[in-house]
């Protein structure tokens, strides 16, 4: 065993021993215990949620852990804290069970239709209709509409995503603030719960309800699909339903 | 494709049934996709009014038919309402959110049942 982590260990032990008359004990123990988060996180990259939003959700288990360790058991903390940080991440999801079962023929499907209704709206001037889209793909309209719902069920909005932290220069390119103040104007009754967004949120909302812009229009002008604008004003619009009664 | 009637508990774990209900006959009526995500989400938000307004006490009724280029959809709930629609909704999100999605929307009273009635155009009019 390395000497880092002998003394890690020594730490560890010794913070767990003052947590109850110390208070900083605890932000200590959660700092020197955030790399393993880290690493268990990283093993659920590429299943459609934010590292950020997985470590997040693995540092609540690492409080947890903290809170339920009971030294005289003579555990190591970090044996007890693996299991309950990855729980906390597998439970995260299983409440978003949808986002990770979608079989792999309606991801791809998915994916080739995000990739064909740019160029069929290009090519027809207008957004494509579904029969439109499957015969161009060479698939059932069955098919289209299953893919399309299964891509709805992808990467929730993460709720606890800083406002500000995607988009910034799309936002400067497009002179985003002033279509924001826009939009606080036109839904003055949610003006609060509008500063919580993302950026990237509040510019779609803006798009489509303020500009008066189709969804299609919207993909083109930030650089992603429709099938992801689709999703951002869905879960969006829940949002602002949902914590605007919690604010009533 | 003639009327389609879905009913549904009024609760709002059902609202997405029919927002997803109307999103699938959106897609067979040959609208396009920005006008199925429209009809989508506008029925969501028309549930989630009524959710507001009349209370889940009963079942949610959704009718859709075709009608000329386009779609139709009166989104039913029973319930104790003094007033459909209330003052209030002329100020709401909901409202704005709907009138922002559909070609047409009107609030009616039918028989016992707050309504909402929206049209969404196929949208391949060039």
């Amino acid at each position: 065993m390395s000497d880092s982590r002998t003394a890690d260990k020594a730490r560890t032990k010794q913070l767990l021993g003052r947590l109850k008359e110390d208070p900083t004990a605890r932000d200590e123990l959660v700092h020197l215990h955030m790399p393993l988060v880290e690493y268990l996180a990283r093993r659920f990259r590429g299943r459609g949620e934010p590292l950020d939003d997985l470590i997040q959700v693995g540092s609540v288990g690492l409080l947890k852990a903290i809170a339920g360790f009971d030294p005289s058991r003579g555990l190591e903390f970090s044996t007890y804290a693996t299991p309950t940080v990855l729980g906390e991440i597998k439970r995260y999801f299983r409440d978003h069970a949808w986002t990770i079962r979608i079989p792999r023929r309606l991801q791809e499907l998915g994916l080739s239709i995000s990739k064909t209704i740019p160029v069929m709206s290009q090519e027809l001037g207008r957004p494509p209709t579904v029969p439109e889209i499957a015969q161009s793909l060479n698939v059932s309209d069955e098919e289209v509409v299953e893919a399309m719902e299964a891509g709805r069920a992808y990467s929730p909005l993460s709720l606890d995503t800083p406002a500000g932290d995607d988009g910034e220069d799309q936002m400067a390119r497009m002179g985003a603030e002033d279509d924001s103040i826009k939009l606080f104007e036109a839904w003055s009754t949610v003006k609060s719960l509008l500063a919580k967004l993302p950026v990237r949120e509040r510019q779609v909302l803006q798009l489509r309800f303020v500009a008066g812009k189709t969804q299609t229009d919207i993909a083109r002008e930030l650089g992603i699909s429709q099938m992801h604008v689709s999703r951002l004003l869905g879960k969006t619009l829940t949002f602002l339903r949902e914590a605007g009664k919690d604010e009533d | 494709m003639k009327a389609v009637v879905l009913r549904v508990p009024s609760a709002p774990a059902f609202v997405h049934f029919l927002g997803a209900h109307a999103a699938g006959l959106g897609a067979r009526a040959g609208l396009t996709i920005d006008a199925i995500d429209d009809i989508r989400l506008a029925i969501d938000e028309a549930a989630a009014c009524l959710l507001d307004h009349v209370g889940n006490h009963s079942e949610f009724v959704l009718e859709i038919m075709p009608r000329g280029d386009g779609l139709e959809a009166h989104l039913l709930l029973d319930g104790r309402f003094e007033e459909w629609p209330p003052p209030e909704l002329e100020s709401e999100l909901a409202r704005k959110v709907l009138v922002a999605l559909s070609d047409e929307v009107s609030f009616e009273v039918r028989g016992d049942s707050a309504a909402i009635r929206i049209f969404k155009k196929s949208g391949t009019d060039l």
